[in-house]
């Protein structure tokens, strides 16, 4: 198996206009057959959101790598296992915050994390973010709904009093040829928001790109400018971050 | 090669919607109601200079001087043309506010029926009097208080001078306690509310919401 990947996060509109830095932070990993990634958004209310999202996405990384994955887990010792994981994000954040001598709530974001091997994908999520996969042959689909309170501004973030009791999981047990994860600000260009169905053209355009087996560096730069394009800048203020994976035999 | 071009799905604006319920009795009639009027207008103008504040912020206006008259449905704030308000009457102010926060309700229940995402209501109560529909008031004054608590809305209380101020402070939600209108400043209560609006239409997962300083146009109730 290989896998290839291709990512990158860019400040929204609203957040130039106001001078805040990219609050969106996402990385992915490849090691053997197994291809991780993360993406975490910061909150708009937190003073070191930008941090917070950096901090969750490479404690997550580090971890799901540190893990022996194999067979496809069963989805009782994947929640567990998610438990494990959610401690481990709240206490490296809980020690950042202490490092800087900041509140918890300071560095305030949401999470979405990966593991994908040859034959399925398990995923943690904390918030609104969104991941796609496709099965060989098949269309994309989505793994989670975003958790949202009542209003279109309001989600869970990783340092809640609730994380935990809001924290879901999935265990897909199909090939995942394509991958796609994605922060919230890229919703509203890929998901049709009346039923939360794929926006097909989007997913499939990403996917016909993934097949070119850009380089690292190549997909970095294409992403961005990507997620630069002025057409999709002029339909979402917030900070966009999209990460793509694919794997070939 | 990089990434190819890509038609993206439609999806409506999330919409932040806003309830004015603007007291037209007699005793406004004259000058304060062509001022009243005049900013409302500026209102419409300042909010439509934003293209997508125009499109996110979606209004009804109830009035109420002899009778209760509600707009028909809300409507987005571009769509909207203003149509002047004319004093008459006495001041239902109980059912105004209850007429109020019953088409907000039948509002959010479209949005959920449709999957329109929306922002925390706002409603806004400007009275240069006090209730003559009986003890109504105190059965809308329930109703505020009750959908506050449960974050279904913020309630603002305006009063311009003349107003009942004890009533209006039971009305209020205790945490916003009525603004006093200093003179007959509509033109910067409007244009403040047009900024506030603004910034609340593009908040942020998580954002604390900071409103604009209201000194140049109120003062709050001691």
């Amino acid at each position: 198996m290989t896998w290839y990947a291709a990512a990158a996060s860019m400040a929204g509109t609203a957040h130039e206009k106001s001078g805040l830095p990219c609050q969106d932070f996402c990385a992915s990993a490849i090691q053997g057959d197994f291809f991780f990634g993360a993406v975490s958004d910061g909150a708009g209310s937190a003073s070191h959101a930008h941090d917070g999202s950096l901090f969750a996405v490479e404690k997550a990384l580090s971890m799901l790598q540190a893990q022996r994955w194999d067979a496809l887990p069963q989805k009782d010792d994947f929640w567990h296992y998610s438990a494990s994981f959610h401690v481990g994000i709240r206490d490296e954040l809980a020690r950042r915050a202490a490092e800087q001598e900041l509140a918890l709530s300071d560095l305030a974001c949401t999470l979405l994390a990966f593991v994908a091997g040859p034959q399925w994908l398990a995923a943690i999520h904390i918030g609104d973010c969104l991941l796609a996969a496709k099965p060989p042959g098949g269309d994309c689909e989505l793994l989670f709904k975003p958790d949202r309170g009542e209003y279109v501004n309001e989600t869970t973030f990783v340092t809640s009093p609730d994380s935990f009791q809001r924290l879901q999981v999935v265990v897909w047990p199909h090939r995942p040829s394509f991958v796609c994860a994605a922060s919230d600000g890229v919703e509203r260009v890929a998901i049709r928001m009346k039923d939360w169905s794929p926006h097909a053209p989007f997913f499939e355009t990403l996917n016909e790109y993934m097949q070119s087996r850009p380089s690292a560096e190549r997909g970095a730069k294409d992403v961005a400018e990507f997620l630069g394009r002025a057409k999709l800048r002029a339909r979402t203020d917030d900070d966009t971050s999209l990460l793509l994976g694919a794997q070939f035999a | 090669m990089g990434i190819r071009d890509i038609e993206f799905v439609e999806n409506p604006e999330p919409r932040c919607p806003v309830v004015l319920i603007l007291d037209t009795s007699a005793s406004m009639g004259g000058s304060p109601l062509r001022q009243l009027n005049e900013a409302v207008e500026i209102f419409h103008n300042d909010i439509s200079s934003d293209a997508q504040a125009s499109l996110r912020v979606e209004l009804a206006i109830i009035s109420f001087g002899g009778t209760v008259r509600p707009m028909r449905d809300f409507i987005a704030v571009h769509d909207w043309r203003p149509q002047p308000l004319i004093a008459s009457g006495d001041t239902p102010m109980g059912e105004a506010i209850e007429c109020g926060l019953r088409l907000l309700e039948e509002r959010k229940t479209m949005y959920k029926q449709n999957g329109i995402y929306y922002y925390r209501p706002w409603v806004w109560l400007l009275t240069d009097g006090e209730p003559t529909d009986g003890e109504r008031w105190r059965q809308a004054a329930q109703l505020v208080h009750a959908g506050e608590d449960r974050k279904a809305f913020s309630f603002f209380v305006v009063g311009v001078k003349g107003a009942n101020f004890d009533i209006l402070r039971q009305i209020a939600p205790a945490s916003r306690k009525p603004l006093s209108l200093k003179g007959l400043n509509f033109k910067d209560m409007f244009l403040w509310l047009s900024a506030s609006m603004k910034r609340v239409s593009t908040t942020r997962q998580g954002e604390q919401l900071a409103l604009p300083p209201i000194e140049g146009w109120a003062e709050e109730d001691k």
